[in-house]
């Protein structure tokens, strides 16, 4: 926020409105791309600052608020409109005019908004949106007649073609009067049916110039209506939901797979041009698997946020996105949480950090804890390497279906995990706000590719700024744990093997021992909090013999070849403990798998995690408490079975 | 002349038309209902339920809204025929 408020401010203008009301889209047009989405100071709930953008040469900052019907504040994400619009938010300060945001179809419904807004003292400016379906069925507004009820200007904007916008502009570039603001009477029952009735005859006056209002009214929402026979049909209204569901989950795991292998094969690419410089092999093994590696892990993820939020946004842009919530509300309502969280929690089966980003979407705080504290139990892509060679070892030289069916179990295990971690949770947390789903449904409209994608953007930049700088360390410092301080023998193997890292593990043998594990695992575990494939390239390096070393440096074992896979296999299952006792027997092969199903094992997610709920002690919380869990349960897992 | 919360409904009333008469039970349902606009005498169309027997569906001057039970139980209405 401080690069926006640095320099030339003039003034500072918020957008109120209710959800669904064009507010967003009028924000984009008036800033195009130059906003940032800033987290409120305490809370959850991030609200988006931007610069007007530069053709309207002004410099003129504007804040677009969450939506809300009232400024009677029953979740924090209305606390923090209300706290914008009557200037008590920190570093924004009072706003020196407000644009209500309504929508044009829906006037009766949302004056009572624009008198709270009146109330509050603040100088407003009231902006109907719509106006492309207004126009559409030849409906007129006595625009005059809004304009002299609240003694405001009354502006029509086309979110479309972004007809109005240099209206909208003039009028922000008004002098700035002094004002003060006023304590709102609170509104009861009373004064909201009194209220509402009044507007209802109001705006009956506003559309009497109508022919046949109802009629036109009803016409636009004729396509809406005939798509939602089907789309909220008990049956087809399913079908279709699990098909869109289908098709996003399956772009961001696939669609996104190619463009991943691209941003791997060109961190490994530069890594390969590292080795050609003239500089010693630990500043090369540094640059190439410290640095390069480390970024190539920020940006690994980048497709499939990206990915991700341009599903969502398709969604959210077309009218789909409250249908979907509404759909699978039910269910998730028994676990205290409402449908919003059905799109972050299915993404969790392909990454955790992309779902965790789309929980923005929910706008109930204790719903997106919760969801958080489900999404990295599922199984995310990140498993299927570590579960593929566990299970490989598991059922060697039987059917394959064998492994493939375990497979299956272990992800329906994830759902039913997730689902009892979101109950207990549920149970456990205090109910500070009842949660309420009660939502408009919107018009079905044409999304708006544009807008769709710059969002998509901006999610994924803002990613790599919050996020990226942590995993980045992480991944140093670990790089650092596991090769110093025997960083001059050539081996990597051996390397390894006296690093702090095996040091450590060594030491902590103890810990890994009564879930089956020696000290290699151990360290296996530990590096695999880079990202819990490392798993495997880790154990390819403790267990495997010099030859094959090179081949697996940098490269993600699931492409390092069937011969390196192979040959692990055959070392992972021929290695011993100094008794003589085989360390990877069914029992502790199992006790991994249970241990990988629960452990808070990538630093990615608690990077994500920390940074979108904003607290340390949750992000510490839930890393301390997967891991804990994974472990007693791993220990348990391997006593019941040997 | 009925007047029942439209927690009510069963799949025959899909398609009817009824009006709302008064708001009871939960306070901050019943605001939440006033503040979305809700007020006597307004007309609605039931649409139906979303599947799992899920939120109830109306249709209110070309508006869709989604009420879950317990919200839908708060807004009484009646039946216009």
């Amino acid at each position: 926020m401080s690069e926006n408020s640095s320099h030339n401010i003039s003034k500072t203008v918020a957008l109120v409105g209710s959800p669904n009301s064009g507010k967003t889209t009028l924000y984009n047009w008036l800033t195009g791309s130059h906003f940032k989405t800033v987290n409120y100071p305490g809370a959850t709930v991030e609200y988006s600052v931007g610069q007007l953008h530069e053709r309207f040469n002004a410099p003129i900052r504007v804040v677009d608020t969450p939506g809300v019907y009232s400024l009677f504040p029953k979740s924090e994400d209305e606390v923090v409109t209300y706290n914008v619009v009557s200037g008590q938010a920190p570093s924004l300060g009072k706003m020196d005019f407000v644009l209500v945001v309504i929508d044009g179809t829906q006037l009766a419904r949302h004056l009572s908004l624009v008198s709270q807004v009146k109330s509050l003292g603040v100088p407003f400016t009231i902006i109907v949106t719509m106006e492309d379906l207004l126009r559409s069925q030849n409906i007129t507004l006595d625009i005059d007649l809004l304009s002299k009820e609240f003694s405001s200007k009354v502006i029509l904007f086309d979110g479309l073609l972004g007809k109005g916008l240099n209206d909208i502009i003039k009028c922000i570039q008004r002098p700035v009067e002094d004002y003060t603001i006023k304590a709102l009477e609170v509104w009861n029952d009373v004064t909201y049916d009194n209220k509402n009735k009044y507007y209802a005859e109001l705006v009956s006056k506003i559309l009497s110039k109508n022919k046949n209002v109802r009629g036109q009214l009803s016409s636009l929402s004729a396509t809406t209506r005939k798509i939602d026979k089907i789309l909220l049909h008990p049956l087809w209204g399913l079908v279709f939901f699990i098909s869109v569901m289908t098709l996003l989950f399956s772009s961001v795991f696939f669609f996104a797979k190619p463009l991943m292998e691209i941003v791997d094969w060109f961190f490994s690419f530069l890594g390969d041009g590292v080795q050609s410089f003239p500089v010693s092999s630990l500043i090369k093994d540094f640059l190439s698997s410290g640095v390069l590696s480390g970024l190539s892990s920020v940006f690994v993820f980048v497709p499939q946020i990206f990915v991700l939020f341009f599903g969502i946004g398709l969604m959210e842009s077309s009218g789909y996105l409250a249908r979907a919530a509404t759909i699978i509300d039910k269910p998730f309502s028994k676990l205290g949480l409402s449908g919003r969280s059905f799109v972050p929690m299915l993404s969790g089966f392909a990454c955790a950090v992309p779902a965790i980003m789309a929980t923005r979407n929910i706008n109930s705080f204790r719903d997106r804890l919760i969801t958080n504290f489900a999404i990295p139990l599922m199984t995310c892509s990140a498993r299927l390497p570590v579960y593929a060679l566990l299970l490989a070892i598991l059922f060697y030289g039987q059917a394959a279906w064998m492994p493939g069916l375990v497979l299956a179990i272990i992800y329906i295990i994830s759902l039913i995990l997730g689902a009892i971690a979101s109950a207990i949770l549920n149970l456990v947390l205090p109910k500070k706000e009842k949660s309420f789903l009660m939502m408009e449904l919107p018009l079905y409209r044409r999304p708006l590719f544009k807008l769709i994608f710059r969002q998509a953007v901006t999610r994924t930049i803002s990613y790599v700024k919050r996020a990226g700088p942590i995993i980045f360390i992480f991944s140093v410092s670990i790089w650092f744990l596991t090769n110093f301080p025997a960083v001059n023998l050539e081996s990597k193997t051996a390397r390894l093997e006296s690093s702090y890292a095996s040091q450590v593990g060594k030491k902590i043998e103890p810990i890994f021992k009564p879930m089956g594990a020696d000290w290699r695992v151990g360290v296996g575990l530990m590096t695999a909090f880079t990202a819990r494939e490392v798993f495997v390239s880790s154990l390819a390096v403790l267990f495997n013999a010099e030859e094959t070393v090179a081949n697996i440096d940098g490269a993600p074992a699931d492409q390092g070849g069937s011969d390196i896979q192979q040959s692990l296999i055959q070392k992972m299952r021929s290695a011993q403990f100094p008794n003589g006792e085989k360390i990877f027997s069914i029992a502790s092969t199992i006790a991994l798998i249970v241990f990988f199903m629960f452990a808070m094992q990538c630093m990615s997610t608690f990077a994500i995690f920390l940074k979108e709920m904003n607290s340390i002690k949750l992000a510490l919380t839930q890393l301390v408490l997967y891991n804990v869990v994974a472990y007693i349960l791993a220990v348990v897992t391997f006593k019941l079975l040997s | 002349m009925m007047i029942f919360p439209l927690s009510q409904l069963a799949k025959l009333d899909i398609g009817q038309v009824f009006k709302v008469h008064s708001f009871s039970g939960d306070e901050l349902f019943k605001l939440r209902l006033l503040e979305m606009g809700f007020h006597e005498g307004d007309e609605l169309q039931y649409k139906g339920r979303a599947p799992f027997s899920g939120p109830f569906i109306i249709e209110i001057d070309g508006a869709y809204i989604a009420l879950r039970e317990e919200e839908a139980e708060c807004l009484r209405i009646l039946r216009t025929i």
